[in-house]
C-alpha cells in the first residue's frame, strides 16, 4: 500500500488548492482558502492565527476527519480526496494520532481502557495490546494512575493520558489542537516536551496553538488569517 | 412563575417535534388500548345486570354422572317450573323457554326466515326486566297464540306501523320440534297475535330474541325425563340456594323416581347408590354468561338457539392485556421524560444559580409532565372515537365511553393524568434538581449518567410484555391453524351442505335424485345436524334390556348414502343396505361408543334406547365406524349411535359431495334444483368448512383481538425504544467522534451502540417465556385437540423482538456512527 519510506526528506503531506466552505442559503461561507502546503516527514509545523481563522478545520482535514470542499490531497503521494470512506479510515487509524485540547477521553472508561482503545480498533492481539499499554504507562509514569477514570486526573494528567493514546498505536503524525490550552503553565511544558520528544524520535507533529511560547517548539510556522496563508 | 414555566413546556415540546410526538403517540395509543379493553371487560363482566332482580334469578340445570360420564344439561323437564312454583313457597316466580326452531314469518308481504324465535310463559317479564313500549307486561302472553316482538323486529315487518293488535304468520309445515315432539306436522299456517312491543333486549343479555311467542300455544312435554325447557326461577330475598337445591333432590325422587323404575327396572335409590348421580341444580344468573362451562360444566350442546355465552378466562387474559399495554406505555412515557430531562442539566444549573430551589424545580418538571400526559390523554380519547366503532364491528357489541352518564369517568380520567404525569416527571424532578450548579455547569462535565438501572428496567419489563403477548397471539393462531387441518375422521373437501333441507317434506328424496343427475355431484344424503349445538343424545344400554349402567351417547339419522358422502371409514362390519329390510332397527356404534361398551366385538350385539314405551327400542348393531369430529375440538369425540331413520325437519340436513374443481357451476346447479321443489323457499347453505369455522367464531374473535393489540404493544415499546435509542445516540455522540477518532470503523460504532438494547431484550425474553407457556397452557385446556407448546415459538417470538428492537434502534445508531466526529468534537 504504502512505499517503505526511510530517506529524508520525503514529502508526506501535500495539500494543493485545498478549499472549504459552508453553503448556507445559497451563500457561501468559506472556511479555508486556497491551501496550499507541503509537511515533509519528520517535521515539526506549529499553525497559528486567530479565532475562526481555520487552523482546527485545516488540521481536521490533514488528520482525514473532515473532507475538503474542492482541491487535492496528497498523504505520501496517495490521492486522499479520491479515497473510500473504508480506506481513509484504514489509513488514518494506521497513521494518525490525535491530542484534542479538550482531552476527550472516554469517561467510561479507564486511562488504561482509554490507552487501549486504538488497539481494539487496529485489532492487535491481546498479549500484544497489554504490552504496549504497559510500556506506555510507564513511559509516561501513569502506572498507579491505570484504574482510574477520566474525572479523578487533573486536567494535565488528562492531557498526558490524551498524548499517551495518541502515540500508542505508533503513528508517523500527530495532530494536536491546542494541546495546552486548559493548562497552566508547568503542565503546558511538560506536553510540550514530550511532543519534541516524540519528533526527535522522528513523529512527524502539526500542532495549532495561540502561544508563541509554545510555536517555537516547531521548526517553523504556518500564520492563518481568514482561511488563507500568510506570507512568511 | 406558573406562566413562565407552563411556556417553557410548551416550547420544550415544540423544540423536540419528534421526541414530543413520539411521547405524546405513545402515550396515547396506550390509554385508547386501555380504554377500549376497559370498555370491554366492563361490558362483559356486567352481563344480565340489567335484571331488577339479578341477585335472585337462578337457572336450574340437570347434572348427571350416569356410569362415570358427568354431564350438565342446561335444559330441564316441561312440568318443572310449574312443580317448584306450587310447591316450594320460596320460588317467586319462574318461567320457561322453548326454542321454537328456524322458521319463516309473514306479514302481508313481507317474509323473513328468523331463526331465534322462543316460546315463553306469561310470567317472563317477572322473571328478566324488559321495557315495554306497548301493550301490559302482565297479560301479554296469557293466551295461546300470542305474541311479544321487540322494536327491531317491529321495524322489520310493520315498518312505522304499531304492531300490537296485528297478525304475524308463521308459515306451514312446520314442526315444533323440541316443544311438542307429540303433535307432528301442522300441517296449516300458526297465526299470532303481536300483544306486545318491547325495547330490544340489552346487548349484554345472555339470552336475547326478536320474537317471544306464549307457551300455552303448544302442548307442554309432560314427561320428566326429556329436558326441552329452559326454566328460570325467582327466589325469594335471603333464600339459601343450598337448602333450596337440598328441597330439588325430593323433586327429582318424587317425579323423575316412578319413571327410574319403569326404564332401569331398579328404583332411583339403586341407581344412585350405584354411584351415578341425577339432580337439579342451581346456577345464578350472574354466572351464566361467564361460567357455565368453568364452573358448571354446562354441555354448551344443550344451549339452543342465541345464547350467549364466554369464559371469565378471557376477561382475565384481556385484564392482563390492558394493564400492560398501560404499563408498556406509561414506563415510555417515563423513560422518555427522564431521557430527555437529562439534557436540561444545564438549564437545572442555570436556574439555581438564580435563585430557584429544589422545590420550584421539582414541580416545575412534575408541571411539564403533566402537560404532557394531558396531552396524550386528549389525543387518546379523540383516537378512541374512531377506534371504539371499529372494535366494535370486529367484535359484535355496542361499547361506548360515556362522559356524563357516571359519577367516575372523569374524576379517573384526571386522576390518571396526573398520575401519570407526576410519575414520569417525578424522577427527573428530584434527580436533576439535586444537581450541583457549579458541577453542572463546568463546561466539561458528565450530562448524567446514561446507564440507569431503572431505565434499563423498564425496558427489560417493555419488551417482556410484548414478548408474552407475542408468543400468546402465535400459539393462538398455531392452535386455529391446528384445528383447521385437523383430520377429522372425514373428508371435509367439496362439502356442501344444506341447512333447511326441512321445508322440502317429504320431496326430499325426489330433490336427491335430481342432483344425482348432475355428473358433478358424486353423493348426496340426507342426516340429522352436526357441527354444532344441539346434537341429541340419549341413554343407551348395551346387550342388556334393563340396568342401571346406561351410556349416554349421542345419535344421529342418517340415510343409506351417508358414509358414502362423508366418506368416512368402515372400521368393522358392514354400513346400512337396502338389501336388508332388517335394517331399521340396525345401528352402528362409532370407536369410543365401542370402547367404552368395552367389547372388542360388538357386531351382532345388541344395545336398547332408554325412554318411555313408546320411544324405547332394541337396536342390533351390524358395524363400527372410524370416530370422526361431529362435534368442535373443544370436545373429545363422544359415544356416537348412528340409526337408519328420517330426520326429523326442523333438524334435516342434506350434504353434497361434488366433484374436484370449479364449484360454482355446480353450487349453481343446486340452486336451480332445490327452487324447482322449494316452494318458494329460500336455500340456506354452505359449505361445511364453513360450518365448521363458525364453531370458532370465538376463538378467533380472540385472536383477532390479541393479534391487535399484541402488535400495538410492540408498536409503543418500539416507539419506546426509537426514542431511547436517539436519546442515547446523542448523549454518546461526543464519545462516538473520540473512537472515530481513534480508528473505529462505523460497524463498530453501530455495533457499540446495539449491545446494550440486544441485551435487555434477551433478558426480556427469559421473563416472558415461563409466564406465557404458564398462560398459553391455561388457554389450551379449552381443547381436548390441541397443539403441543413447542419451544420454537417462543424463540421466534424472541427474534422477533430482538429483529423489531435492533430495526428500530438502526435508524438512529446509523445516523450516529456515520454522523462527522468532527461536529461532536467541536469546542462547547
Amino acid at each position: 500500500m504504502l512505499y517503505a519510506l526511510c530517506g529524508k526528506e520525503t514529502t508526506m503531506i501535500k495539500l494543493q488548492n485545498i478549499e472549504k466552505f459552508y453553503n448556507n442559503k445559497f451563500i457561501k461561507t468559506y472556511v479555508l482558502r486556497n491551501i496550499n502546503l507541503n509537511i515533509e516527514e519528520g517535521e515539526f509545523v506549529s499553525v497559528m492565527g486567530p479565532s475562526g481563522s481555520g487552523k482546527t478545520t485545516l488540521l481536521n482535514i490533514i488528520g482525514m476527519l473532515d473532507t475538503p470542499s474542492d482541491g487535492e490531497y496528497y498523504f505520501y503521494d496517495e490521492p486522499v480526496h479520491k479515497m473510500s470512506e473504508r480506506k481513509l479510515s484504514e489509513l488514518h487509524k494506521m497513521h494518525i494520532g490525535f491530542v484534542f485540547q479538550q482531552y476527550h477521553l472516554i469517561d467510561e472508561l479507564t486511562v488504561y481502557e482509554n490507552l487501549e482503545t486504538p488497539l481494539l480498533y487496529q485489532k492487535v492481539k491481546s498479549n500484544d495490546r497489554k504490552g504496549r499499554v504497559a510500556e506506555t504507562l510507564d513511559k509516561f509514569k501513569m502506572v498507579a494512575k491505570k484504574d482510574l477514570f477520566p474525572n479523578q486526573l487533573s486536567g494535565g494528567q488528562q492531557q498526558l493520558v490524551a498524548v499517551a493514546r495518541a502515540i500508542i498505536a505508533e503513528p508517523k503524525l500527530i495532530l494536536a489542537d491546542e494541546p495546552t490550552g486548559n493548562l497552566h503553565s508547568d503542565q503546558g511544558k511538560e506536553i510540550m516536551e514530550i511532543l519534541k520528544k516524540l519528533n526527535n524520535e522522528g513523529t512527524t507533529i502539526v500542532q495549532v496553538t495561540h502561544s508563541e511560547t509554545n510555536a517555537e517548539y516547531g521548526h517553523r510556522i504556518i500564520h492563518l488569517k481568514d482561511g488563507w496563508i500568510e506570507n512568511t | 412563575m406558573l406562566k413562565s414555566y407552563f411556556q417553557i413546556a410548551i416550547r420544550n415540546l415544540k423544540k423536540d417535534k419528534v421526541f414530543s410526538f413520539i411521547n405524546i403517540a405513545g402515550l396515547a395509543v396506550g390509554v385508547t388500548c386501555f380504554l377500549t379493553l376497559s370498555l370491554f371487560i366492563i361490558d362483559e363482566l356486567n352481563y344480565d345486570r340489567f335484571n331488577k332482580n339479578f341477585d335472585q334469578i337462578y337457572r336450574v340445570v340437570v347434572n348427571q354422572n350416569i356410569n362415570g360420564i358427568e354431564n350438565t344439561n342446561s335444559k330441564t323437564p316441561g312440568l318443572l317450573g310449574p312443580t317448584l312454583f306450587n310447591q316450594l313457597p320460596e320460588t317467586v316466580s319462574y318461567t320457561r323457554i322453548g326454542y321454537f326452531g328456524q322458521y319463516r314469518l309473514r306479514y302481508k308481504d313481507r317474509v323473513f326466515n328468523e331463526g331465534n324465535i322462543y316460546a315463553v310463559d306469561s310470567s317472563f317479564f317477572d322473571v328478566f326486566t324488559l321495557s315495554f313500549i306497548e301493550g301490559n307486561l302482565k297479560t301479554a302472553l296469557t293466551r295461546p297464540n300470542t305474541m311479544v316482538i321487540t322494536e327491531t323486529a317491529a321495524k322489520k315487518y310493520f315498518g312505522n306501523e304499531n304492531p300490537v293488535g296485528k297478525t304475524l304468520i308463521v308459515e306451514k309445515s312446520f314442526k315444533a320440534d323440541y316443544l311438542n315432539k307429540e303433535k307432528s306436522y301442522i300441517n296449516r299456517s300458526e297465526s299470532f297475535l303481536i300483544t306486545g312491543l318491547i325495547k330490544d333486549f340489552p346487548k349484554n343479555s345472555h339470552f336475547r330474541t326478536n320474537f317471544l311467542s306464549s307457551i300455552s300455544t303448544f302442548d307442554i312435554n309432560k314427561y320428566w325425563l326429556d329436558l326441552w325447557y329452559s326454566t328460570y326461577i325467582v327466589l325469594k330475598k335471603g333464600t339459601d340456594p343450598v337448602k333450596y337445591e337440598k328441597k330439588l333432590e325430593k323433586i327429582v325422587y318424587a317425579n323423575v323416581g316412578p319413571l327410574a323404575k319403569s326404564i332401569l327396572g331398579v328404583p332411583l335409590e339403586d341407581f344412585i347408590k350405584a354411584g351415578n348421580k341425577y339432580r337439579y341444580q342451581l346456577q345464578p344468573l350472574s354466572s351464566i354468561y361467564l361460567y357455565s362451562q368453568r364452573n358448571y360444566g354446562i354441555d354448551l350442546n344443550t344451549e339452543w338457539g342465541d345464547i350467549k355465552n364466554s369464559d371469565i378466562n378471557y376477561v382475565y387474559i384481556f385484564s392482563a392485556i390492558a394493564f400492560f399495554i398501560l404499563i408498556i406505555a406509561v414506563i415510555n412515557f417515563m423513560n422518555l421524560v427522564t431521557a430527555r430531562s437529562e439534557r436540561r442539566s444545564k438549564e437545572v444549573g442555570i436556574r439555581k444559580t438564580l435563585g430557584s430551589n429544589k422545590l420550584k424545580l421539582i414541580w416545575q418538571f412534575i408541571g411539564e409532565a403533566i402537560v404532557m400526559s394531558f396531552l396524550s390523554v386528549l389525543a387518546a380519547l379523540a383516537l378512541l372515537e374512531i377506534i371504539l366503532p371499529l372494535f366494535n364491528s370486529l367484535i359484535g357489541k355496542e361499547l361506548r365511553l360515556g362522559f356524563f352518564n357516571n359519577f367516575y369517568t372523569i374524576p379517573l380520567l384526571i386522576a390518571f393524568i396526573l398520575f401519570v404525569g407526576i410519575l414520569a416527571g417525578s424522577y427527573p424532578a428530584f434527580y436533576l434538581s439535586s444537581f450541583q450548579p457549579v458541577q453542572v455547569l463546568k463546561s466539561n462535565s458528565t450530562k448524567g449518567s446514561r446507564k440507569s438501572n431503572i431505565r434499563s428496567g423498564l425496558v427489560i419489563m417493555q419488551f417482556a410484555i410484548s414478548i408474552t403477548l407475542l408468543i400468546g397471539t402465535i400459539i393462538i393462531k398455531n392452535q386455529l391453524d391446528y384445528i383447521q387441518n385437523k383430520n377429522l375422521g372425514f373428508n371435509k373437501e367439496h362439502l356442501y351442505s344444506i341447512m333447511n333441507a326441512g321445508v322440502l317434506g317429504t320431496r326430499v328424496n325426489t330433490f336427491k335424485q335430481e342432483l344425482l343427475k348432475n355428473s358433478n355431484i358424486l353423493s348426496v344424503t340426507n342426516s340429522s345436524q352436526m357441527f354444532r349445538a344441539g346434537i341429541p343424545g340419549n341413554g343407551y344400554l348395551y346387550n342388556k334390556k334393563y340396568g342401571t349402567d346406561p351410556t349416554a351417547c349421542q345419535f344421529v339419522d342418517v340415510d343409506y348414502d351417508f358414509l358414502k358422502t362423508y366418506q368416512i371409514k368402515l372400521k368393522e362390519g358392514r354400513y346400512f343396505s337396502k338389501e336388508f329390510s332388517t335394517d331399521s332397527s340396525a345401528v352402528l356404534i362409532n370407536e369410543t361408543a365401542e370402547r367404552i361398551f368395552g367389547d372388542k366385538h360388538p357386531v351382532g350385539k345388541e344395545i336398547t334406547r332408554i325412554g318411555k314405551e313408546t320411544w324405547k327400542k332394541t337396536f342390533k348393531i351390524i358395524g363400527v365406524i372410524k370416530d370422526f369430529n361431529y362435534e368442535s375440538l373443544h370436545y373429545n369425540i363422544r359415544p356416537l349411535v348412528v340409526h337408519l331413520q328420517t330426520p326429523t325437519e326442523a333438524d334435516n340436513y342434506i350434504t353434497v359431495r361434488t366433484a374436484a374443481g370449479e364449484p360454482k357451476i355446480t353450487i349453481e346447479y343446486i340452486k336451480e334444483s332445490w327452487n324447482k321443489f322449494a316452494n318458494g323457499n329460500e336455500m340456506y347453505s354452505r359449505f361445511v368448512d364453513e360450518n365448521l369455522a363458525r364453531l370458532y367464531e370465538s376463538e378467533q374473535r380472540i385472536s383477532l383481538i390479541t393479534t391487535i393489540f399484541a402488535l400495538l404493544a410492540i408498536l409503543i415499546a418500539s416507539l419506546g425504544v426509537f426514542g431511547l435509542s436517539a436519546f442515547v445516540a446523542e448523549q454518546r455522540t461526543k464519545e462516538i467522534g473520540i473512537r472515530k477518532a481513534l480508528g473505529a470503523s462505523i460497524p463498530e460504532i453501530i455495533l457499540l451502540l446495539t449491545k446494550e438494547f440486544a441485551v435487555w431484550v434477551l433478558i426480556a425474553n427469559i421473563i416472558a417465556w415461563p409466564a406465557a407457556f404458564y398462560v398459553m397452557n391455561n388457554w389450551l385446556k379449552n381443547f381436548a385437540y390441541k397443539v403441543n407448546l413447542n419451544w420454537s415459538v417462543f424463540v421466534l417470538a424472541g427474534i422477533i423482538a430482538l429483529i423489531t428492537a435492533l430495526t428500530t434502534v438502526s435508524f438512529q445508531t446509523i445516523k450516529a456512527a456515520r454522523a462527522n466526529p468532527v461536529n461532536s468534537l467541536k469546542y462547547e
